[in-house]
C-alpha cells in the first residue's frame, strides 16, 4: 500500500469514527507501525526487513477478518534518539496499535521502555539485544531473529569439533561485536579451546591489514569474526587478499557473510562459516516457495527477508484468531506465544519464558558457482540461556 | 530584539501543551521538548562560537557528559531531578575546564580538532566501559524521578509537565545567557572576538576570558544534556558522537551566530524539519542537503537576521 | 616485538597512511588555496568510486574509470565552486563556517543522491586483472593491487607536488595563498585559479575513491571514516602544509598500525589521543606554523 491511499484511508476511518463514535468501530483499520532504518548505513537491511513483512502482508490480503489494516512506516536512521523520537510518532500520533521493529541493538534498547509503558504489542524482527532476553524482557515483545547469545555461542562447541582448538577473535566494537565475542569466547574456552589473541577494530574501518601480522603470528586453526555490512565486505576480502583465507579458517555471525554483503565479497567469501537461523539454500517446501516469493518481490531471500516474514505471519495469523480485535493485548500475547510458525527457516516458536524465538541453527559454507551458502550442520531447536527474565 | 516578540514567542511556548488532544496530538509535543532541548544546546555553542569567537567541534562531549553525568547520578547517587541535573551540569563543566584549560590557546580549525579530539575520547570510554555505561547500547530505561515538595509534585510520565519542566529550564538557560552576554563580561568576550590585541591593549584578560566562556558554555551544554536524557528516559554514545557536534554547528549557523535566538529557528529546521520529512520520504536527506545549501545561499547571516540583528 | 614483527608492522601502516595520503591531497590543496575546509569531499570521494564502477562496468576497463572518474567529479567540482562557493566569498570573504555548512548540506545531498541513483545496497568495484594476484615479500603475502595503490599514492602526492611547486599555475597559487590582494594585482585571476583548485581537489578525490574502493566497498556512506582520518592527519601535519599532509598521514597510519600491535584491546582511541597531544604542544599542528603565516 502506498503511503497516499493510507493518509486518506486513515483520514476517512479518523473522519468516521469522530461522526459515528462507536458504530463505525469495527470497520475501523488496524494500524500496523513499521519502525525500520531506510536512509543512511543501515538502508538495505531496513529495505529488506520490510519486504519480507510486506510478503507476509500480500499473503495475508487486504482484510482480516473483514477489518482493514494500515501500516504506518517510519525511518529511525539507526540513531536512538530519532528511534525513540519516532515511537512517540507511532504510538501518540497514529496510535499504532502494533509495532514492528527494528534492526540497530541500540535503538531497540532505547525504545524498549517507551514501548512497553504505552503497552502495545512489539514485534522484533531482528535487534539482536540479549537485554530484551533478559533483565530488559518484556511479555510485549517477541524477536524474531535472534539474540546475541544464539548468534554466537552455539558456534563455540561445533567449531572446537570440527575446526580446532586454537581460536584468534576479532570482532568491531560495539555492543553486538563485544557480546558476540564474549559468548563464542565462555562456550568455546568451556569445551577446552584456546583462544591465543583478540583485537577489536572499531566501526568504519577500511584498511585491516594491520590486524592481520598478530593473528597470522597467534597461529590460530581459524578466526572468529564479527563484522556487518562495508566492514564485513572490507574485512573478508582484504583476508583473503592478504593470503591468510587459505591457512585460517574464519567463521562468525550470519552478517559476516549475509546476503547483503555476499555479492560484494564474491569470491573471497568462499569458505566462510556462519551462523544463521535462515539459509536461502536450505531445501524444505515452504523454503522453495518463499525463496520463490522473494524474486517476485525483487529480492534475493536472505535472514532479514525471513525474519521479516515470520514477523508478518505471526501478527497476522494472531489477528486471524482474534477475528481482527487488537483491543485485547493479552489475547495476542497468547496466541503468539503458544503459535508454532511454519517459517522458511523451518519451524519457529517462542520461549514461553523469555519470547526470544527457538528455532534450528544452521551452520553454513559459502560455495561458488553460484555463489551461496550451503548447510553443513543444523543444531537443533537452540534457546537463549535463561538470564534473570520476568515477563 | 525588543521585549515584545521575545513574550510572544514565550507565551506561545507556555501555553503550546494547551493544544495537545485538540488541535494536535502529544508527538508534537515531543517533538517541540526536543526542539527546545536542542535550542538551548545551540545556545550554549553559540555563547562560545557567535560572542567569544571560540570554535568548537566537540560540543558533543559537553552534551554527553551532562547526559551521562545525570544518568548515572540517577542510578547510583540519588534518584532525584535535582541531583541529576546538578551532577550533569557538573560534570559537563569540569570537562568544559579540563578542555578550556588546553584549547584556549589554540585558534580556528585546531581548537576545533582538539575539542573534537576530547570528545571523541569519551565517546570512546563510553563504548568500551560497558559496565559502567552500557556500551554502544547506552543505559535505557532510567526512570522519570520525581520532582516537588510533599504532595505537591511534577510527573514526569505526563507530557505537559515534562515539557513545562524542560521549557522553565531553557528559558531559565537563555536568561542567563542572555544575562551574561549583556554583562561587562559579555561585552570584554566581544571585544576579545573582534580583535585580541585590542581587548589585550584595553587590559583584558582574553586567556581567561575564552576559558570562562567555555565552562558557562559547556555548562549550559551539560544542562540541555542532563534534561536530553531524563526527557528520552536512556542515553547512548550517540550523544557523545562528534555528529552530534556537527548538527549542533549547523543548528547555531542556521539560526544565524551571536543572536542566541537564532538556535532556536536553527533547532526547528534540523530537528523538526528532518523529523516531519523522513516520514514522508525516505530520501530525506537529499532534501534536507538541498534546504541547507539554499539557507547558506539565501540566508547566509542565518534565519533569524531577517527579524533581528547582531549583538 | 622481533624486528621482523616491527618491519612487518611497519608496512601494513604504510598502507593505512597511504590510503590517507590518498585522501588528505585534495583536501589539503583546497584548504592550502581558500582556506575552505571542505565538508563534501568525502560525498566527492564517493562519487568519484561511482562513477568510476560506473564506467569500468560499462566500458569493461577499471584504467578508463580512474580515468574518468576524476574529470566528471572535477567538472562537478568546478561548478560547485563557480556557482556556490564564489558566490559566497563574493559576499562574505571572512567567514570560514559558511562554506563549512554549504559543503556540509552538499554532501548529504550527495550522499542522499547516490542513494536514490545507485540504492543503498553494498556493490563491489573488481580489480582489474592485471593487478589480481599477490607478490611474496619475505613472509608475508602483499597483494599486488596494494602495491599498485602505494605506487599511485606516490605518484599523485609527487603530481601535486610539482604543479604548486614547479608550475607557473602552482607559482600563482602559492602567490594568491600568501596574498590573494597582491597576487590580484599582480594580474593573477584569483577567481578563476579557486575553480581550478576546487576542481583539482575534487578530482583526486574521485581519483582516490576509486583507488579505495577497489580495497574495499562501495556504498552512499563509504567516504565518512576514511575521509574523517585523513582531516585527523592534516590537522596533525598542519593545515595547507602539503609536507604536512603527507607526514600526518604516514604518521597516523604508524599510530593506527602500532596501536593494533601493542594495544590490541584499546587502540581506538590512540588517533585521538595524538592528535590532541600534538596540537597542545604545538598548536598549530606539526608543520602548519613554518609554512603558513
Amino acid at each position: 500500500m502506498n503511503r497516499r491511499r493510507f493518509i486518506t484511508t486513515a483520514a476517512a476511518a479518523g473522519l468516521g469514527a469522530g461522526l459515528f463514535p462507536g458504530r463505525l468501530r469495527a470497520a475501523e483499520p488496524i494500524k500496523i507501525g513499521v519502525l525500520l532504518p531506510f536512509s543512511k548505513a543501515f538502508a538495505v537491511l531496513g529495505e529488506n526487513t520490510l519486504a519480507g513483512f510486506m510478503i507476509g502482508a500480500k499473503e495475508a490480503g487486504p482484510e482480516i477478518a473483514g477489518r482493514p489494516y494500515t501500516i504506518v512506516k517510519e525511518d529511525d536512521t539507526a540513531d536512538p534518539s530519532v528511534g525513540v523520537s519516532k515511537v512517540r510518532k507511532l504510538i501518540e500520533k497514529d496510535d499504532v496499535d502494533v509495532i514492528v521493529g527494528t534492526i540497530h541493538s541500540g535503538v531497540a534498547a532505547a525504545i524498549r521502555n517507551h514501548i512497553v509503558d504505552a503497552k502495545r504489542l512489539w514485534l522484533n524482527p531482528i535487534a539482536t539485544n540479549d537485554l530484551l532476553a533478559e533483565q530488559g524482557c518484556s511479555r510485549y515483545h517477541f524477536r524474531f531473529s535472534n539474540s546475541a547469545w544464539q548468534s554466537a555461542a552455539p558456534l563455540g562447541p561445533w567449531a572446537k569439533a570440527k575446526l580446532g582448538d586454537r581460536a584468534y577473535i576479532c570482532v568491531f566494537n560495539f555492543a553486538f561485536g563485544q557480546q558476540s565475542a564474549a559468548h563464542f569466547k565462555k562456550a568455546f574456552t568451556a569445551v577446552g579451546g584456546t583462544v591465543v589473541g583478540e583485537s577489536f577494530p572499531p566501526f568504519n574501518t577500511t584498511n585491516y591489514a594491520p590486524y592481520f601480522p598478530a593473528i597470522k603470528d597467534a597461529k590460530p586453526q581459524f578466526v572468529f569474526a564479527n563484522f556487518a555490512g562495508a566492514d564485513a565486505v572490507a574485512f573478508i576480502k582484504q583476508y583473503a587478499d592478504f593470503g591468510l583465507k587459505g591457512p585460517i579458517k574464519t567463521l562468525g555471525p550470519a552478517n559476516l557473510v549475509s546476503e547483503d554483503v555476499l555479492s560484494a565479497q564474491g569470491d573471497t567469501a568462499v569458505g566462510v562459516y556462519s551462523n544463521s537461523y535462515y539459509t536461502p539454500s536450505y531445501d524444505i517446501p515452504k523454503n522453495r516457495w518463499f525463496v520463490k516469493a522473494c524474486k517476485d518481490a525483487g529480492k534475493e531471500a536472505d535472514h532479514f527477508l525471513c525474519a521479516g516474514y515470520d514477523t508478518a505471519q505471526a501478527l497476522f495469523g494472531a489477528l486471524r484468531e482474534t477475528k481482527g480485535d487488537v483491543a485485547n493485548k493479552e489475547r495476542l500475547i497468547q496466541i503468539i506465544a503458544d503459535m508454532k510458525i511454519d517459517s522458511p527457516r523451518g519451524p519457529l516458536r517462542f520461549d514461553p519464558k523469555n519470547h526470544n524465538p527457538i528455532s534450528d541453527i544452521h551452520i553454513r559454507t559459502v560455495q561458488a558457482n553460484p555463489l551461496r551458502h550451503v548447510v553443513v550442520d543444523v543444531l537443533k531447536d537452540v534457546r537463549h540461556p535463561d538470564g534473570g527474565c520476568v515477563l | 530584539m525588543s521585549r515584545l516578540p521575545v513574550l510572544l514567542v514565550a507565551a506561545v511556548l507556555i501555553l503550546a501543551p494547551l493544544g495537545v488532544g485538540r488541535v494536535y496530538s502529544a508527538y508534537y509535543l515531543n517533538l517541540l521538548t526536543w526542539i527546545l532541548i536542542f535550542a538551548l544546546f545551540a545556545a550554549a555553542l553559540d555563547l562560545a562560537l557567535g560572542y567569544g569567537g571560540l570554535v568548537s567541534f566537540g560540543h558533543a562531549g559537553f552534551f554527553g557528559a551532562g547526559a551521562y553525568g545525570a544518568a548515572l547520578a540517577l542510578r547510583h547517587v540519588s534518584f532525584s531531578l535535582w541531583a541529576a541535573l546538578l551532577v550533569g551540569i557538573a560534570a559537563a563543566a569540569l570537562l568544559a575546564i579540563v578542555v578550556g584549560y588546553f584549547a584556549v590557546h589554540s585558534r580556528g580549525v585546531y581548537m576545533a580538532m582538539l575539542t573534537f579530539a576530547f570528545a571523541q575520547l569519551l565517546y570512546e570510554v563510553a563504548i568500551k566501559w560497558v559496565a559502567v555505561t552500557g556500551g554502544s547500547d547506552g543505559l535505557p530505561g532510567l526512570g522519570r524521578p520525581r520532582v516537588g515538595i510533599g504532595a505537591v509534585a511534577l510527573d514526569l510520565s505526563d507530557k505537559r509537565q515534562m515539557y513545562w519542566l524542560v521549557l522553565a529550564f531553557v528559558l531559565l538557560g537563555y536568561a542567563l545567557a542572555r544575562r551574561l552576554v549583556a554583562s561587562p563580561f559579555g561585552h570584554a568576550l566581544i571585544a576579545v572576538r573582534e580583535s585580541e590585541e585590542r581587548a589585550r591593549a584595553i587590559g583584558i584578560d582574553v586567556t581567561r576570558h575564552r576559558r570562562v566562556a567555555l565552562v558557562f558554555s559547556g555548562a549550559l551544554a551539560g544542562l540541555a544534556g542532563a534534561l536530553f536524557a531524563i526527557f528520552q528516559n536512556f542515553v547512548s554514545p550517540e550523544l557523545l558522537f562528534f555528529a552530534l557536534s556537527g548538527e549542533v554547528v549547523v543548528i547555531a549557523l542556521l539560526g544565524g551566530l551571536g543572536t542566541l535566538y537564532g538556535s532556536l529557528v536553527g533547532a526547528i529546521i534540523a530537528i523538526g524539519l528532518r523529523e516531519v520529512l523522513s516520514t514522508y520520504t525516505d530520501n530525506w536527506l537529499v532534501l534536507l542537503g538541498a534546504l541547507y545549501v539554499v539557507c547558506v545561499m539565501c540566508f547566509p547571516q542565518g534565519l533569524t537576521r531577517l527579524f533581528v540583528r547582531a549583538t | 616485538m622481533s624486528l621482523d614483527a616491527v618491519l612487518t608492522q611497519l608496512l601494513m601502516g604504510l598502507t593505512v597512511g597511504v590510503n590517507l595520503v590518498l585522501v588528505a591531497t585534495g583536501l589539503t590543496l583546497v584548504f592550502g588555496m581558500m582556506g575552505v575546509i571542505n565538508f563534501a569531499h568525502s560525498a566527492l570521494f564517493m562519487l568519484g568510486a561511482y562513477v568510476g564502477l560506473v564506467t569500468a562496468t560499462r566500458l569493461g576497463s577499471f584504467w578508463l574509470g580512474l580515468l574518468i572518474a576524476p574529470a566528471v567529479i572535477g567538472l562537478l567540482g568546478a561548478a560547485t565552486e563557480r556557482w556556490l562557493l564564489r558566490p559566497l566569498r563574493e559576499r562574505y570573504p571572512l567567514s570560514h563556517l559558511l562554506p563549512l555548512l554549504l559543503t556540509f548540506g552538499l554532501s548529504l545531498f550527495f550522499e542522499g543522491s547516490a542513494k536514490v541513483i545507485w540504492g543503498a545496497d553494498i556493490v563491489s568495484l573488481d580489480k582489474p586483472g592485471l593487478l589480481g594476484g599477490a607478490v611474496s615479500l619475505g613472509r608475508i603475502t602483499f597483494p599486488t593491487y596494494w602495491l599498485f595503490a602505494l605506487v599511485a599514492a606516490a605518484v599523485l602526492a609527487v603530481a601535486v607536488w610539482l604543479v604548486v611547486e614547479r608550475t607557473s599555475l602552482g607559482l600563482s597559487i602559492r602567490a594568491a595563498t600568501q596574498d590573494p590582494m597582491m597576487a590580484a594585482v599582480l594580474g593573477v585571476n584569483v577567481q578563476r585559479l579557486n575553480t581550478i583548485v576546487f576542481a583539482l581537489g575534487s578530482g583526486l578525490a574521485a581519483a582516490a575513491g576509486v583507488i579505495l574502493g577497489t580495497m574495499t566497498s562501495l556504498s552512499p556512506q563509504m567516504g565518512a571514516g576514511i575521509v574523517l582520518d585523513a582531516f585527523i592527519a592534516i590537522v596533525i601535519g598542519g593545515l595547507g602544509s602539503f609536507t604536512g599532509a603527507i607526514v600526518g598521514s604516514l604518521l597516523l597510519g604508524q599510530v593506527q598500525s602500532f596501536g593494533v600491535a601493542l594495544l590490541p584491546a584499546f587502540h581506538t582511541p590512540l588517533v585521538f589521543l595524538v592528535m590532541a597531544v600534538v596540537l597542545v604542544l604545538r598548536p598549530s599542528g606539526l608543520f602548519g606554523a613554518a609554512e603558513r603565516r
